[in-house]
């Protein structure tokens, strides 16, 4: 209890002076701009703009603003994002190589890419050893993932919305393995697999075959499908939980956004709680299926097998091409390969949004 | 003859009871009570059974890598140890802690989380408000043009942005091998999944009531003034649950470390020290047992020290390390997280 008081009172005390702090720089901030010269400079310097919005109603001098608050999100999405896209399209249909200095003048030449047509994706798809199968594999095992973690993610959200002991405990706990989820962790881990892999063969002796679950269910004379869906889905299972926090947070905070009168009206009227989420629940929290499905879709392709294939020819360099006349460059193989990243996740994309549209409902006031 | 009369009584009570039991199993209204609390108390247990379940297979991760973190080296070869190690030895946190620079990379890594969220909590403040209520002609086809960003994955994209800083300046800044390119990056909007920040906060402003604004500007506020001091206020929920994830995601971001390459020697950060790490431990540890480090006087036995299992140990307590201040950080604020994600209010 003194414990619980102490953090009280420091985390009070911390509040108070982050107030008193900025309520200091304000009166600062204010009295600096009421003084005689500072007031000159800010009539010097506004002057210009308020000629110009003299004659504005608010409503356009606010779009105004608007224009002004994302003009730095336009040049940085033009430079950072626009103009590679740009040049990776280029890419996917050259050879591209560091032409470097030039030797008699030292003048700096740079990047050149050189027209080959489509021999990039001659290498990619009739070349390259996996490149059609990772992608077609990653695709359907990323549509698999979606369709488990969406449901998934949507009881758990409704779990964690009913009242019970230890409720914010649990909460805390399930939001967990958002923070764990660490690109760097799993790259450092990679190599550790083999620790892990020895670890796991101690206790994987008893327990393994004690509790087999593809062996329980194929005792069970279930077809093959279905075993091999159950299985993966229970081996995945870890993966799917830490995948699925983002998804959680949306949909907790669509559950809690409905409105509370619903509720009461159904209970009034005697219904149970599977009626409840069926016919109240799940229509409300339909339309951030979408958001949470493109995201989840995005998400899940991101950590696909394909992006190692991508990754292994980022560095510069040249592949020969044994169909074609030439040499084609890493830096070519590489853009084509992501342009077809690129499409097969807008095509998913609209695939789960088809899907979703089905179900969606708008709740209007 | 009192004895007789209170077993009597006993019995009669036992009866009536019977008896009352016998009509209550029968009443019609009664039987619907008794169907609604059992579907409740069977609920209640296979939701505490899924829980349990799930917490267990959240968090055995996490127990097994301090289980390893926590076992001597020397152990690694003995069959008999699986969880519980036998000997308690802190030797994987010291060569990790070596390994990683330890010191020197979290205050790194903290500083350039902390301004990187600062940033990127501004930023996509103020475009999502903008976005939200300050509309222009075409603010809604720029809306849907940065959420197609998401799109199309930023690696796709490494080997054309690598090229182009490398070779061009951005206002005259060079980016490659420069800290400030990721603080560049989130000012411009475009740090690491900006467009979701800025979703969220559109999507949070349009919630607010618009009589707030009107009464700012009926009190004479400029359009920045009534952003500043009415609308960033209220928008405490939307902040803390984005200054969460964006903190999160560039304290474990590898990505963007790798394509400014600003961490080789100048700014060590954590993610690129752990990432690479173990490819580097194996030569890093032969130069340290040369020079005679301390630690490797009680790894006596020599094929221990060129074990991949003793290096997956030393990864695997180098990964925990990094987690470690998240974990400790999040403990606080969880509350308070928990708490704001009911009411950043995302509809639609």
């Amino acid at each position: 209890m003194k414990v619980k008081q102490f953090f009280a009172k420091i985390s009070a005390a911390i509040k108070k002076g982050i107030r008193h702090a900025f309520s200091a720089i304000d009166q600062f901030w204010y009295r600096l701009w009421q003084r005689k010269t500072m007031r000159k400079i800010k009539n010097g310097l506004t002057y210009i703009p308020n000629k110009l919005t003299e004659n504005l109603n608010y409503r356009k001098r606010q779009s105004l603003w608007g224009i002004v608050f994302v003009l730095p999100l336009i040049i940085g999405f033009i430079y950072f994002f626009f103009l590679p896209f740009i040049v990776t399209i280029v890419y996917c249909f050259s050879r591209v190589y560091n032409a470097g200095a030039k030797s008699t003048t030292g003048e700096h030449i740079g990047i050149v890419t050189e027209w080959v047509g489509l021999d990039n994706f001659k290498f990619i798809f009739q070349q390259h050893a996996t490149f059609r199968q990772t992608l077609v594999n990653s695709t359907l095992n990323t549509l698999f993932s979606f369709i488990l973690i969406l449901v998934f993610s949507l009881i758990i959200a409704v779990l964690l919305n009913s009242k019970f002991r230890g409720r914010a405990f649990v909460r805390a706990i399930f939001f967990m393995p958002v923070i764990f989820n660490s690109q760097a962790v799993d790259v450092a881990m990679t190599t550790g697999a083999n620790l892990a892999q020895s670890m796991d063969m101690a206790v994987q002796d008893i327990f393994t075959q004690m509790f087999n679950f593809s062996d329980f269910l194929v005792n069970a004379n279930l077809p093959p499908f279905a075993v091999n869906f159950l299985s993966t889905a229970s081996n995945q299972i870890y993966d799917i939980i830490s995948y699925s926090g983002v998804q959680i947070l949306i949909f907790l905070a669509g559950i809690q956004s409905v409105p509370k009168h619903l509720y009461e009206a159904a209970k009034i009227e005697g219904a149970t709680q599977y009626d409840i989420f069926w016919k109240i629940t799940f229509p409300m929290v339909s339309p951030l299926m979408l958001t949470a499905g493109v995201y989840t879709v995005v998400d899940s392709f991101l950590r696909s097998e394909l992006l190692t294939t991508i990754n292994a020819y980022k560095g510069a360099g040249t592949r020969p091409l044994t169909l074609g006349l030439g040499d084609v460059s890493n830096f070519g193989i590489h853009a084509s390969m992501s342009l077809m990243f690129a499409f097969s996740s807008i095509l998913l994309i609209a695939i789960v949004l088809f899907l979703l549209s089905w179900m969606v409902f708008y709740y209007d006031e | 003859m009192m004895n007789k009369e209170k077993k009597m009584t006993f019995i009669d009570k036992l009866k009536a009871d019977y008896r009352k039991f016998k009509g209550d199993w029968k009443n019609p209204t009664l039987i619907k009570v008794r169907k609604r609390q059992a579907l409740i108390y069977t609920g209640a247990i296979i939701r505490t059974i899924i829980l349990i379940g799930l917490i267990f297979i959240i968090l055995l991760p996490i127990f097994e890598k301090l289980s390893y973190a926590f076992r001597n080296p020397m152990d690694i070869t003995d069959a008999q140890v699986v969880f519980i190690p036998k000997k308690l030895s802190t030797l994987n946190f010291q060569i990790a802690y070596e390994l990683l620079d330890f010191k020197n990379s979290l205050i790194n890594t903290v500083i350039l989380s902390m301004v990187t969220t600062l940033i990127q909590v501004m930023a996509s403040a103020l475009t999502g408000y903008a976005f939200a209520r300050l509309r222009f002609k075409g603010s809604d086809l720029i809306f849907y043009i940065i959420l197609f960003t998401l799109v199309i994955p930023n690696e796709t994209l490494h080997a054309a942005r690598f090229l182009l800083f490398t070779y061009t300046r951005f206002f005259g800044l060079k980016l490659m091998g420069n800290i400030f390119s990721m603080y560049i990056m989130a000012a411009f909007g475009m740090g690491i999944r900006s467009a979701i920040f800025i979703y969220l906060f559109r999507q949070f402003f349009r919630g607010l009531p618009i009589e707030l604004e009107e009464s700012a500007e009926v009190d004479g506020a400029g359009v920045f003034r009534t952003f500043w001091s009415v609308m960033l206020p209220n928008a405490q929920g939307a902040i803390v649950v984005v200054g969460l994830f964006a903190f999160v995601w560039q304290w474990n971001d590898y990505y963007y470390a790798s394509l400014f390459q600003y961490s080789d020697n100048n700014f060590p950060v954590l993610s690129t020290k752990l990432a690479g790490g173990t490819d580097r431990l194996y030569t890093i540890l032969s130069g340290w047992v040369s020079q005679g480090k301390d630690f490797f006087k009680y790894i006596t036995d020599e094929q221990v020290r060129e074990d991949p299992l003793f290096r997956g140990l030393v990864a695997n307590t180098a990964a925990l390390l990094m987690m470690l201040p998240l974990l400790i950080g999040y403990l606080f604020v969880q509350r308070r997280f928990v708490e704001s994600i009911e009411r950043t209010g995302i509809v639609g």
